[in-house]
């Protein structure tokens, strides 16, 4: 039986500032630059923006991110990834793998919306879609970002996937010389704090912006904040909030901050400082620093978080006397030998184990480490899927049960913890 | 009459005195009682207070002046307040002209303080005891043991209360039994860290790593498997409120050397982050610097600090003013970053540099905090070897103590000791090694006592036994000591005392120019100025902060260093006083300059800046430090202003406003905005005000155009009230008719006047030295003294010689 969906494991997410891909920000990809894909959707993790694709004819598993402005389409109305069936099939626009086996996807549209038909049916469901998203979008403010800072002055321009409506749509919300509020976002559009980070303002102006490329919305405001902060720099992300638009803090895993949370975040919907913060590591990681070497385990020493190479595969074989084995590595079939390394540990059904309480066939994560050749042979942490899913308050829901194929639908869901104000 | 204190239940011995011996006749000024007191009462007064009535118990024809009866200057002062406020003569009476009522109110004015200056002459007293200032106490200690007294620190003294600014007259600086308890704790607290008794003190240094300043212990393990450890620092924000204090475990008494390692950001156009170091249970600043140095060149600044054993907690400020940057910071954050560089900053975070990565607003970047110490020069210490002269081969008797106490005692008293005295304190030797004390901690104790005994603890001159006219040469010592130096005299002095050559004119003279030329003469060049020009006031109503929110400590520390340093300036110059009323330079640091809006001064070093009139500065009346000691915190005060110039540069203290006087009224909301002179005006339209206003005023008002933090302005901010904020008058015409169209004018005015301002500043020159206030006796052989000075320009030093040489300063 084939699961699918939930955590997309062997996966590098997006460095901010990484140039391969999006070399000056803040500039949108040019029109002409993405290759169209079809492709059924496989799992999305929508936290993280993120999810795998299986395309259409090769029938390759593509591993996939949003990009700040990358968007979706849904019924023929703007949508967030957790508004999507698995399953369903999808218009990818992506940039071609950079090299780290992700792809980029600028839009994503399904069949329904490239028909864009008319009948009655169908406007209903792209109105209760529309209006889903514009709801989606209220409660964490609009995207977009810095296109310049200058003493108490932000330039910012919009993210949308649809800038022919956007100004019909939004502006109504932004008034000129009125109040506006600002957050702070990361590339995965994640805010810390919101009622607190929020920075007040005055919208000075709503200008034109070029629509010539993936992503922008064609409207720039220009409008003063009380304090410039870091994520007030050319190029990040940030969210704006309209006119009456509640400024609250996200919800349990969304936020990047613990803030108002009665349980403590797992470390999977922590802000991922290898990620965010690469200049804190000397090293390469999984995350970021792709110039760098990676980390070269020293005996009696504690290897530091990010460290690891993180790789997925099913077990084949142990020694437990030996601490040695082999696994299949997801995606390729490659078979790999690994040594444990004498202070590895071994994690199963989320409780301390050997090597040989692993069954042949289970699924493991292996945080790994170059050997003297360089190869990735030498893991630290052997751990199976549920002890992951366990240690992160992660399950699975079953959406859907295929016999006749063989598989089942599942989607993630992330704990229900309610913050101070009550909200899930 | 002498009473003694004896604390029987710690063996000490502490003796104190107070005067109360009947005085002689004290020379009383009549001048001006037949023309102006006489003609009064006789006017308006003896109709009811007279030979026929005496209302209210009161009969003013037959009354003198008399400075030792309490009870007939308490009427005066009486008389003066009923007339001044016009209680008196009652309303049915003909109103008597506000101009004679000025004029009785200056005169008895002027009898009151000479009454209250009489009484601290001591004139008649066989003996006059005049205690130390706590600063003093403190310098006396450096030079006698060579260890530091924090007078401020807990462990310190209380402040001494002052008579015009001065906090050293005699008979002001009382005793009471809180002194008493903390001299004694003081005199165990200096000896034992002199003689450092005990096992030689470990010298340590403690190092405070960024993980521990920022308490971030809990990322240290992790930032060092990643390698980066030494890369991570504290980052101090302007007012930096969220870092907590640390604390520093001292557990030896002693100087400690600091080394501070930082990088200091300073923004384009403004100002240098400050660091500053305070010890919040000593309530002491123990460092404040500012810093520039790149992000990849840290600074490494080195201090030197006297530190009590103990707990201190330590707070480390960027003490710059404005919003407080961090505030941001005051949430826990589940970002796991110790600051490393710049951009490790979380987004949610103010920003500090801008876009091409230079510093918007002024920051440190700390690398660590070393406190190395004690430091000690040798062990035992150099005082231990000097008391207990004879070393390790001595034989440790009672005959060897009696003379550590003698020689110990001799210094500190300042004067030979005798035998009686020396034997009472040799009693506490044997009484204390009798309760199990080994000799060196029983000779402390004696010593303890040496330390709190009248003849350390004051100044005395004269003898129980008979009346001296003339000073003896060691009581000369001191005084000539504690003046210039405000510590005790040095073995040359006691010397020239010893060969009875001290009081000779011409060695005087040689004195006073050595002492000027040491080092401790810095004492005298910031001490006199401080208590003359009333600079203890800077400050005392911290300016609001709303309405002056560029004003912060190191401002006020400035503008204070400037008017001392002004000072210090004229003395080393041996300049004429008349620089003190208008100069064409003045002391100033970058800080200071850029509050006076003059560029080009870079740095926190004082230095002389030449002066051109489009600056509006010159001489003390202009200075920061003296235009913002009469504001009250929220505007500028004209009335405090003139009254002040009175006091210290007139030399005319005026008579105390009368009870009852209304505030100011605040304008209507939708009346015009006026000047608060307009207002003023307004106020004192009772001719009774105005007699004395007339006075007063034009003095201060002369000064409108700087603000309560003199800064110079041509209009007055003014928040109640409709239209353009109105422009200021600073013109105004002196009782003498003399007229003048601002600052600048009053001050040529008063410098043409110098011969006046010298008399007035030789009083309280003399005032200082002789720790009391002048008396009419006093007044001959000052005319005297500055008429010589005149000879020579008015030149400070000068001046200074020919005071120590006159006769007064040899009389007791």
């Amino acid at each position: 039986m084939l699961v699918t969906g939930g955590f997309a494991g062997e996966r590098a997410t997006v460095s901010s500032n990484r140039p391969l891909w999006q070399p000056k920000r803040p500039e949108f990809p040019r029109l002409d630059s993405a290759r169209l894909v079809r492709g059924e959707l496989v799992s999305v993790d929508f936290v993280h923006r993120a999810g795998e694709f299986r395309a259409s004819g090769n029938g390759e598993l593509v591993d996939f991110v949003l990009p700040p402005y990358g968007n979706v389409h849904y019924q023929n109305a703007e949508a967030d990834l957790r508004d999507l069936p698995l399953g369903c099939e999808f218009q990818f626009s992506i940039i071609p793998d950079a090299g780290e086996g992700v792809a980029r996807v600028l839009t994503m549209q399904d069949q329904f919306t490239l028909d864009a038909s008319h009948n009655v049916t169908n406007q209903l469901v792209t109105e209760q879609q529309r209006k889903k998203f514009i709801e989606f979008t209220k409660y964490r403010g609009l995207p977009g970002w810095v296109e310049k800072s200058e003493t108490n002055t932000l330039t910012v321009i919009l993210f949308s996937g649809d800038a022919s409506d956007f100004q019909k749509r939004w502006m109504n919300d932004f008034v000129v010389g009125k109040e506006i509020q600002v957050v702070v976002a990361n590339d995965e559009l994640r805010t810390w704090n919101p009622p607190v980070d929020n920075e007040r303002g005055t919208l000075l102006a709503i200008e034109k912006a070029s629509t010539d490329g993936y992503g922008s919305s064609g409207v720039r405001l220009v409008f003063t904040v009380r304090n410039m902060l870091e994520g007030f720099r050319k190029g990040r992300v940030v969210r704006v909030f309209g006119k009456g638009w509640p400024v609250k803090d996200p919800f349990y895993g969304e936020s990047l901050m613990n803030y108002g949370y009665s349980r403590i975040q797992t470390s999977e919907l922590l802000e991922c400082v290898a990620k965010e913060y690469p200049e804190q590591f000397p090293f390469r990681t999984d995350y970021g620093n792709a110039g760098l070497p990676w980390y070269q385990l020293k005996p009696g020493q504690t290897a530091p978080r990010f460290s690891e190479h993180l790789v997925l595969g099913e077990i084949v074989q142990v020694d437990a006397g030996a601490r040695n084995g082999r696994f299949r590595r997801d995606r390729t079939g490659e078979i790999v030998d690994f040594t444990l390394i004498p202070e590895g540990s071994v994690r199963y059904l989320n409780a301390d184990a050997g090597l040989a309480d692993l069954p042949t066939g289970i699924r493991c994560r292996f945080h790994l480490y170059q050997d003297e050749t360089g190869a990735f042979t030498r893991a630290s942490l052997v751990s199976d899927e549920f002890t992951f899913l366990a240690s992160n308050l992660l399950t699975y829901r079953v959406e859907a049960l295929n016999l006749a194929e063989d598989t089942v639908c599942v989607a993630r869901q992330i704990p229900e913890v309610q913050n101070y104000n009550g909200d899930m | 009459m002498i009473a003694q204190v004896m604390r029987a239940s710690l063996s000490l011995l502490l003796c104190l005195s107070v005067s109360g011996s009947a005085r002689s006749a004290e020379p009383v000024s009549t001048e001006g009682f037949e023309t102006i007191v006489k003609p009064f009462f006789s006017q308006h007064c003896i109709q009811c207070h007279g030979e026929k009535k005496q209302k209210g118990d009161l009969r003013v024809d037959t009354l003198k002046i008399d400075f030792e009866s309490p009870k007939i200057m308490g009427q005066w002062e009486e008389i003066m307040n009923r007339i001044n406020s016009g209680e008196m003569p009652p309303e049915k009476e003909t109103r008597p002209r506000p101009d004679d009522v000025a004029r009785m109110a200056e005169w008895i004015t002027a009898r009151l303080q000479e009454a209250s200056a009489a009484g601290q002459s001591g004139l008649g007293e066989r003996i006059a005891f005049r205690k130390l200032s706590r600063e003093e106490y403190a310098n006396s200690i450096r030079d006698l043991l060579g260890v530091t007294f924090n007078i401020t620190d807990p462990t310190g003294l209380p402040e001494d209360p002052d008579w015009q600014g001065f906090q050293r007259i005699g008979s002001v600086l009382t005793l009471s039994p809180a002194h008493v308890e903390k001299y004694l704790a003081a005199a165990e607290m200096v000896l034992d860290e002199a003689l450092g008794l005990g096992t030689l003190p470990q010298r340590k240094v403690i190092h405070w790593s960024p993980f521990e300043i920022r308490v971030w212990e809990q990322f240290e393990k992790e930032y060092q498997a990643r390698g980066i450890a030494d890369k991570v620092r504290v980052d101090l924000v302007p007012n930096n409120g969220a870092l907590d204090d640390r604390t520093l475990e001292i557990k030896t008494t002693g100087d400690y050397l600091v080394r501070v390692k930082t990088s200091g950001l300073r923004p384009a156009g403004g100002r240098a982050p400050r660091l500053r170091l305070y010890a919040g249970d000593l309530s002491r600043v123990l460092f404040e610097q500012d810093i520039e140095a790149p992000e990849d060149q840290p600074a490494t600044i080195e201090f030197r600090t006297h530190l009590p054993a103990g707990s201190h907690p330590i707070r480390i400020v960027n003490a710059v003013p404005g919003p407080n940057p961090e505030d941001r910071r005051s949430r826990a954050s589940d970002t796991r970053n110790a600051f490393t560089d710049l951009r490790t900053r979380i987004p949610w975070q103010m920003k500090f540099t801008d876009d091409e990565g230079r510093p918007i607003v002024p920051f440190l970047l700390l690398d660590s905090i070393e406190w190395e110490g004690p430091l000690g020069d040798s062990w035992p210490t150099k005082a231990h070897q000097e008391i207990f002269f004879g070393g390790e081969s001595a034989t440790n008797d009672l005959g060897y103590a009696h003379e550590i106490i003698a020689r110990f005692a001799a210094r500190a008293w300042r004067r030979p000791v005798n035998g009686p005295e020396v034997d009472r304190l040799v009693k506490l030797v044997e009484q204390t090694q009798k309760l199990g004390d080994n000799f060196e901690v029983s000779v402390k104790t004696a010593l303890v006592a040496v330390l709190c005994s009248k003849s350390f603890l004051y100044l005395e001159e004269g003898n129980p036994i008979a009346r001296s006219e003339k000073l003896t040469d060691y009581e000369l010592a001191s005084r000539l000591s504690y003046f210039l130096w405000s510590s005790m005299p040095d073995e040359r002095l006691l010397n020239l005392a010893r060969d009875g050559q001290l009081h000779q004119t011409g060695i005087l003279r040689d004195e006073v120019h050595r002492m000027l030329a040491n080092a401790k003469a810095a004492e005298f060049a910031s001490t006199f100025p401080r208590q003359w020009l009333q600079l203890r006031k800077v400050g005392m109503f911290p300016p609001d902060k709303v309405l002056y929110p560029e004003y912060d400590d190191y401002l006020e520390n400035s503008m204070t260093g400037e008017t001392v340093g002004f000072f210090a300036e004229v003395l080393k110059r041996n300049a004429s006083l008349r620089e003190f009323l208008d100069s064409d330079w003045t002391l100033l640091n970058e800080r200071l300059a850029n509050h006076y809006g003059i560029p080009e001064v870079v740095g926190e070093r004082m230095r002389v800046v030449a002066l051109k009139p489009e600056n509006h500065r010159g001489g003390l009346l202009t200075q920061g430090a003296i235009l913002s000691l009469t504001s009250d915190g929220t505007r500028h005060r004209p009335v405090h202003r003139g009254v002040w110039v009175l006091e210290s540069i007139i030399g005319k203290p005026p008579p105390p406003p009368p009870a009852n006087v209304p505030p100011l009224n605040t304008p209507a909301p939708t009346a015009p905005k006026t000047t608060l002179r307009a207002k003023l005006e307004q106020h004192r339209a009772d001719p009774n005000c105005a007699a004395c206003h007339k006075k007063i005023d034009p003095l201060g008002m002369a000064f409108d155009n700087y603000d309560a933090i003199g800064r110079w302005r041509t209009v007055e901010t003014v928040r109640n009230g409709t239209g353009a904020d109105p422009a200021l008058d600073p013109s105004g015409e002196l009782s003498d008719g003399r007229a003048f169209a601002d600052a600048a004018a009053l001050k040529r005015i008063l410098a043409d006047d110098v011969d006046k301002f010298a008399a007035a500043f030789t009083e309280k020159l003399a005032t200082y030295a002789f720790r009391r206030g002048m008396t009419f006796a006093d007044r001959l052989e000052l005319k005297r003294v500055v008429a010589e000075s005149k000879a020579n320009q008015y030149q400070l030093a000068s001046l200074i010689e020919l005071l120590v040489t006159s006769d007064l300063f040899l009389k007791p």
